[in-house]
């Protein structure tokens, strides 16, 4: 691999955006009442700086990922945890998984209303919702990637007489790393939804929040301004992610790259 | 000196009988070869052995006693060389003292460091298995098995499977000053003759359908002549090589040839 071709790639991805921006930008200006119905990128720039220089936009961005963050974080390790107590003990794993399954199939912000009259129209129900979120995608996966460890290594650790707890921390929960770091992935997107919603239902502050205000104003640049942060909080969560996953599982990071 | 013996070995997974009546023993110190066609049940002779599986007949007998733990009697390099991904080769050859004996892990290292270099990976043993080629992974494997010093029996299945030519030969001769050097007994899986005639002190020729001794060889060219690469540049490699071929074409090929399909 060259070291020119990144960059070269850089610039080729980024052309497709930089084009749609400019034509955007061109046609709601020669367009009547083009910016009200369909905003543009200056447009949204001007609310973004605006709110930046007022503070508000740091205060509802920050109000989310404080949301998304504890939310995922505590969803997930409860779900990687149980997924993975599955594993150890396969009575539990028949008794719950039908329940955990059924739960996974309604969607999280379903329980919205009933997870706000519990925990109230204040940051925890937000939290709340994201741990519904992503618990049972987080459980799932952990489960899955226990049950695809390599039989053959646990035959190798039976044969060395390995204990059924060895088997487990040296076998099981490094292998199925990958699986978690695939769901933690899939969970930043369930994650900012139901923070989303949560404030788009009810609450104080947060980029939904921001959304909802700027929607019953008509003010279609500063809806697109909540999105165009709501994304960036998005990338930034999965730039985290894949940044720790290489830390924590080199070896499937560098033999892909080998792969390739 | 121990004395390992298998006494009627069976194996019937329904009306199925995959061994049958394998009765034979070990002295300390012996290198036995196995040598019959893919699929006739060595495998699965080995799984008995190590406790993976439970035989249906017959019984394991150290110094007259029946062993129950088998896990701790055996070391067993299986045929892949099953080294973690996420280990380096330094932990991987540790793997099996880390598990289930790290009160050794202190004065193993040192040995691992030996064996590492012994088997020419002195270099290699911060790097993980992707890094390496699949002889120095199936030489890690080696490492991994004969670290665990504590077993009576070691118990490698194709150990030289997919090696090349001269690293066979390099691979059979340290394995042969490893096992010399620290009479240690062992059993070696093998369908390729050559290297049965090369290593190992006798062979069983196993017969499939039920998996049974069809025959057993004297051989001990390795120990006479002091290496496995000595043996087969000896004069009696020739003769010993078209004895054992001939009865192992006679016991196994020629029974499996029809069924070849399944």
């Amino acid at each position: 691999m060259e070291q020119q071709k990144p960059s070269l790639m850089w610039w080729i991805k980024i052309l497709p955006l930089a084009g749609f921006l400019i034509f955007w930008e061109f046609a709601s200006r020669n367009i009547e009442r083009g910016v009200f119905y369909y905003g543009s990128p200056s447009s949204v720039f001007n609310v973004l700086s605006e709110r930046a220089a007022n503070g508000s936009l740091l205060k509802d961005t920050s109000v989310t990922v404080f949301e998304v963050v504890i939310g995922f974080l505590i969803g997930n390790i409860l779900g990687t945890l149980l997924g993975l107590l599955f594993w150890y003990n396969r009575y539990i794993a028949v008794l719950a998984r039908p329940y955990v399954l059924v739960a996974g199939s309604i969607p999280a912000v379903a329980f919205a209303p009933i997870i706000i009259l519990f925990f109230g129209i204040g940051i925890g129900s937000k939290i709340a919702l994201v741990v519904f979120s992503t618990f049972v995608v987080a459980t799932v996966q952990a489960f899955e990637g226990a049950m695809q460890a390599n039989p053959n290594y646990i035959r190798l650790m039976q044969s060395l007489g390995a204990t059924r707890w060895t088997i487990f921390t040296k076998v099981i929960v490094p292998s199925s790393l990958v699986w978690l770091f695939t769901g933690f992935k899939l969970n930043i997107g369930f994650a900012i939804l139901g923070a989303f919603i949560g404030e788009f239902i009810s609450s104080q502050a947060g980029l939904g929040h921001m959304i909802e205000i700027a929607k019953g104003l008509f003010n279609t640049p500063a809806v697109l301004a909540g999105i165009a942060m709501i994304a960036l909080v998005s990338v930034c969560l999965n730039a985290c992610i894949t940044f720790i996953q290489r830390k924590l599982i080199p070896w499937e990071y560098e033999s892909n790259q080998m792969n390739q | 000196m121990t004395n390992i013996e298998f006494n009627t070995i069976g194996l019937r997974i329904g009306q199925v009988s995959i061994i049958k009546d394998i009765s034979f023993s070990l002295k300390n110190g012996e290198i036995v070869g196995i040598l019959g066609p893919s699929g006739c049940g060595k495998t699965s002779f080995f799984n008995i052995l190590s406790g993976l599986i439970p035989q249906t007949e017959g019984s394991i007998l150290k110094d007259g006693v029946v062993v129950a733990d088998r896990a701790h009697l055996c070391s067993y390099m299986f045929q892949d060389d099953l080294l973690f991904p996420w280990r380096n080769i330094y932990d991987n050859v540790l793997l099996g003292t880390e598990a289930v004996k790290p009160d050794a892990l202190e004065s193993r290292k040192a040995d691992a460091t030996r064996l590492l270099r012994l088997f020419g990976l002195k270099d290699f043993s911060k790097k993980y298995p992707h890094q390496l080629s699949g002889g120095m992974r199936r030489r890690a494997a080696f490492v991994r098995t004969l670290l665990n010093d504590d077993r009576e029996l070691f118990l490698f299945d194709e150990p030289t499977a997919g090696l090349d030519h001269l690293l066979r030969l390099q691979v059979e001769d340290t394995l042969f000053h490893f096992l010399m050097e620290n009479q240690r007994t062992s059993l070696v899986i093998t369908h390729d003759v050559e290297t049965a005639v090369a290593l190992v002190d006798r062979v069983f020729i196993f017969a499939p359908r039920p998996a049974h001794i069809a025959a057993e060889v004297q051989i001990g060219l390795a120990r006479k002549y002091g290496s496995p690469t000595a043996a087969r540049t000896s004069s009696e490699f020739g003769d010993t090589f078209q004895f054992v071929l001939n009865s192992y074409m006679k016991h196994g090929t020629a029974e499996t040839l029809p069924n070849v399909v399944d």
